[in-house]
């Protein structure tokens, strides 16, 4: 998925929207320091501290860039779908009713998929239901097993 | 990528899907115990203006197993978005799901004073709602 969004955006895009934006992080969160001081994180920040906490297996490598990917500002699959500019190219008169929508079905069901198991598979430790941790971590593995099998570059939509 | 070979990504997508949601049922026959209030994190009372009686607490788990729920439900919205074909939709609803699993993952890594922050942040919703209306 990442690779598939990157390839979509030229130099030229990237440096225009760059230079047209800028940094476009924005605040996610905000903690009180005992100083009285406040400390804003960003999306990318609660990833970074999530990284830091949790180190870097293969399985999280991935996830942390899916969705740095999925949070940039530059090729953005949720903004995509909003403008609707590529069904639009599909009109010759505006009808304002086009049916199916351009997204990649498989890339957001495969995402949902492994970010419902990376959330339950936490809640799971949170309440000490070992046996359904278990459970989670053999769905992953059998999804890396497969793509194991199929070799690289087998999927361009996650695990 | 032919429409075959689209269709048959996607029917691997679904049997993914099944397979997970086979394993949610477990949470129920887990039987996990529901804890009730706790005070307020000490690094909250701390700041708040001395002479302040703090009468509530923070339920952690409600908040844990609330965004457990959320995400539940997220996902099956995918799934009858996808088979509709609406994958625009579907890909915004991901990320929502995105969403909840890392904000969830950051409170676990201080998870007594974040998880008091997410409870009291609703408080805060309530209030700008009620200032709305």
């Amino acid at each position: 998925m990442v690779a598939k969004a990157k390839a979509a955006l030229t130099t030229e895009e990237s440096a225009v929207v760059q230079a047209a934006f800028g940094n476009v992080q924005y605040r996610w969160a905000r903690e009180r320091l005992p100083d009285g001081k406040f400390i804003e994180y960003s999306f990318d920040g609660m990833l970074k501290d999530i990284e830091k906490a949790e180190g870097t297996a293969a399985m999280k490598n991935f996830i942390y860039e899916v969705s740095y990917h999925m949070h940039s500002a530059h090729a953005h699959a949720t903004a995509d779908g909003m403008r609707q500019f590529k069904t639009l190219g599909q009109q010759k008169f505006f009808t304002c009713e086009l049916g199916f929508s351009s997204g990649d079905c498989t890339v957001a069901l495969k995402g949902a998929n492994t970010y419902l198991s990376w959330l339950l598979s936490h809640v799971a430790v949170y309440l000490g239901l070992s046996d359904v941790e278990a459970a989670f971590d053999q769905w992953i593995a059998n999804i890396q097993a497969r793509h194991a099998a199929a070799g690289p570059g087998a999927s361009h939509a996650g695990p | 990528m032919s429409p075959p070979a689209i269709d048959s990504q996607y029917a691997q997508a679904v049997e993914d899907y099944d397979a997970l949601r086979k394993i949610i049922p477990k949470f129920r026959s887990g039987h996990a115990w529901l804890r009730d209030a706790d005070d307020l994190s000490y690094r909250i009372r701390a700041s708040v203006a001395p002479g302040t009686p703090i009468t509530k607490g923070v339920r952690r788990d409600y908040v844990v197993c609330a965004l457990a729920n959320k995400g539940c439900n997220t996902h099956a919205s995918v799934r009858m978005l996808t088979d509709a074909g609406n994958g625009d939709d579907a890909m915004v609803l991901t990320r929502v799901l995105l969403e909840t699993a890392v904000v969830f993952r950051w409170m676990m890594i201080d998870p007594v004073y974040r998880l008091d922050l997410y409870g009291l942040s609703s408080k805060l919703f309530e209030r700008h709602w009620a200032h709305l209306v």
